[in-house]
């Protein structure tokens, strides 16, 4: 089942099919924060055909914003043309559900050439040296899974994992 | 960015009238925070029980309206929705920030500790 969305537009309405295990949600849109809160809202609409654990809901919303956010803030830094394509495959056909995702967008590559490492913030010590950002990437790693980076054709292609099954976590 | 105050106990009382504290609004609250800090002097206890997502950014945003406030005025949160403690827990602010189930009863604890 697809449900397939564009920017400002309700969603297609698939034919719930209790039959299929697979239910996939795809959005373009705009690259600016304002549209990557509206793709996110876009997203768990689409996935509403889903029985998510609200708990799941949460992580995929939360990883999905800091990775999205990142294109929009490097990526597309000095493209205001930027255009993101985010894909989620809900996948209930083996053990255990998984949440795939798959981020495309045609911004600057990633320095390096591939996905940032969580870099430990320092927070003992001193308020005024806290650190006001350096969280994304960490929040990225600690909950997501399979976090793979290519730059092919001009693109890139950022996909994760996500486990999907209503289990307690640490 | 709506911020309602009250005056608590032992501190100014902030409560985020709004779902969402993201990419998209971090810095309008950080200006309503500023705004609404301004009004009284003392301890600020920032009530998150509305807000049900928060990402990075908002959370940048907190820290920046805690060194805003620092050294004289403290920052404390309260009742931080699932989401919200899921993203001070993995990023390790819960131990920077007192947290407390409750704005009033957090702002009456910080009235004790005077």
């Amino acid at each position: 089942m697809l449900v397939e969305m564009e920017p400002s537009a309700a969603p297609i309405a698939p034919q719930a099919d209790p039959a299929r295990s697979e239910v996939e949600v795809r959005i373009r849109f705009p690259s600016d924060q304002r549209a990557v809160r509206s793709a996110l809202g876009g997203v768990l609409q689409g996935l509403n055909y889903v029985d998510l654990p609200s708990e799941v809901r949460g992580v995929l919303e939360l990883v999905l914003a800091e990775a999205l956010n990142n294109v929009v803030i490097h990526a597309h830094a000095h493209r205001p043309d930027g255009v993101i394509e985010v894909r989620v495959l809900h996948d209930a056909s083996g053990k255990a559900p998984v949440l795939t995702c798959e981020l495309i967008d045609d911004g600057v590559p990633m320095p390096d050439g591939q996905a940032p490492r969580p870099c430990s913030v320092e927070i003992e010590g001193d308020t005024a040296l806290l650190p006001e950002g350096g969280f994304g990437w960490m929040l990225i790693r600690e909950l997501a899974r399979d976090v793979d980076y290519r730059r092919t054709d001009g693109r890139n292609r950022l996909t994760f994992q996500l486990d999907a099954a209503d289990a307690p976590q640490d | 960015m709506r911020i309602e105050t009250r005056r608590g106990p032992g501190a100014l009382i902030a409560e985020v009238a709004e779902t969402r504290i993201d990419a998209a609004s971090a810095i309008q609250f950080k200006d309503a925070m500023r705004e609404a800090a301004a009004a009284e002097t003392g301890r600020v206890v920032l009530d998150l029980q509305r807000v049900d997502f928060i990402d990075s950014s908002g959370l940048g945003a907190i820290v920046a309206v805690m060194k805003m406030l620092a050294p004289d005025r403290r920052l404390d949160l309260a009742a931080p929705t699932p989401n919200v403690q899921r993203v001070l827990k993995l990023t390790r602010m819960d131990s920077v920030f007192t947290v407390h189930p409750d704005a009033d009863a957090g702002a009456a604890l910080m009235a004790d500790a005077r």
